[in-house]
C-alpha cells in the first residue's frame, strides 16, 4: 500500500513539520490524501483489487483467469483454480465486506514452480451468518474450495480476513530429477 | 459484458414427440449474481423434465450448483457435463448426479 499526502496532514503552525499528524486545534491547512494499492500482473504474479460488490466479480475473475490460462496450460487445472479463487471471492465479498462497495478485496496469485497460490483478501470480521439460507450456501461454497484445492489457509486478523488458496501443478519439464537422482522438492502438506 | 451472464441455447423436442424433453445448453457464466434468473428459466422449462447441459458452460459456481440441486430433487432436471472437465469434480464434491451424455440424461429422466 502506497500513501500519498499534503503537508496540510502533518503541518502545524509554528512548530516544525515533522511534529506529527494536526493536534487538538485541527489542521492548518488543505488535506490531500491518497492510497494507492498496487495492482498489477507478471509472468508470475498477478494483483488485483476490487470494490466489494458481486457485480465486480465476472471483470476480476476474466483478469484473473486471463493470467491463469497464460500460466497454466491444462485447462481444468486453470478452471479450477479460478473457481476455488470465485468462491473465496464470494465470501470475501458477502461476509467478509457486506457486499459494501465502498470497501476493497484484493487478489494476489502467485505462481510457484510447482503450484499457484491465489489470496483473496478483505477488511472486515465475517459476520454471523443471518438465517439457515445464508449458512447453507456459503457450506457449499467451502466444500468446493476444500475440495478442489490442494491447501486452504485462513488466516483473520482485526484488520480482515485472507484465505490462501494452494493448487499444485506439474512441474516443467525442464525440472527434471538431478545427478544425484533426487527428485525436485514437492510442496508439504 | 461486464457483469455475470449466461445464455441458454434451448433444443426442443420435435412437435408431437411426447417421449422427448428440451435441452437446455448452458453458456457463459452462472455466479451468485445471476443464479435467481438460471433458476428462473430453467424451472419455466423444466414442466415436463429438462435435461441441462454444461459442456460449454465457462464459468459455474455453487450458486448455480444449489440451483441445479433444488430442481434435480424435484425429479425434473437432468445434468450432462463434459467428462475431466472442474464442473463435473464439482458435482461430484456437491453429491450431485451427472451424466456424460444427452442421451444418457434423457434415459434416465424418462426412467423417472
Amino acid at each position: 500500500m502506497l500513501l500519498l499526502y499534503t503537508d496540510g496532514l502533518i503541518e502545524r503552525r509554528g512548530e516544525p513539520i515533522d511534529a506529527g499528524l494536526a493536534g487538538p486545534e485541527g489542521y492548518a491547512d488543505d488535506v490531500a490524501m491518497v492510497a494507492v494499492r498496487p495492482c498489477g500482473t507478471t509472468a508470475t504474479s498477478h494483483v488485483d483489487t476490487l470494490p466489494a460488490a458481486f457485480s465486480e466479480m465476472a471483470a476480476a475473475r476474466r483478469r484473473l483467469g486471463g493470467w491463469l490460462r497464460r500460466l497454466v496450460p491444462d485447462q481444468e487445472q486453470a478452471d479450477r483454480i479460478l473457481l476455488c479463487a470465485g468462491e473465496a471471492l464470494v465470501n470475501a465479498i458477502e461476509h467478509g465486506s457486506d457486499r459494501d462497495p465502498d470497501r476493497a478485496v484484493t487478489i494476489e496469485a502467485f505462481a510457484e514452480p510447482d503450484a499457484v497460490t491465489v489470496s483473496i483478501s478483505d477488511t472486515g470480521g465475517w459476520a454471523k451468518d443471518s438465517g439457515a439460507g445464508r449458512a447453507e450456501h456459503r457450506g457449499r461454497g467451502l466444500t468446493l474450495i476444500h475440495g478442489l484445492a490442494d491447501r486452504v489457509e485462513t488466516a483473520r486478523a482485526s484488520q480482515g480476513t485472507r484465505v490462501t488458496i494452494t493448487c499444485r501443478r506439474p512441474l516443467p519439464d525442464s525440472t527434471l530429477p538431478d545427478s544425484t537422482g533426487r527428485a525436485p522438492v514437492t510442496v508439504q502438506q | 459484458m461486464n457483469t455475470t451472464s449466461f445464455e441458454l441455447a434451448v433444443l426442443r423436442p420435435a412437435p408431437g414427440d411426447a417421449t422427448d424433453v428440451p435441452v437446455a445448453e448452458v453458456r457463459g457464466e452462472v455466479d451468485i449474481s445471476n443464479a435467481a434468473q438460471l433458476r428462473g428459466s430453467l424451472a419455466g422449462l423444466a414442466t415436463g423434465g429438462l435435461v441441462v447441459d454444461l459442456s460449454e458452460v465457462g464459468y459455474f459456481d455453487s450458486a448455480g450448483f444449489a440451483v441445479l440441486d433444488l430442481l434435480i430433487g424435484e425429479g425434473v432436471l437432468a445434468v450432462v457435463v463434459a467428462p475431466g472437465s472442474v464442473v463435473r469434480t464439482a458435482m461430484t464434491l456437491m453429491d450431485l448426479p451427472f451424466h456424460d451424455t444427452v442421451d444418457a440424461a434423457r434415459a434416465a429422466l424418462s426412467r423417472g
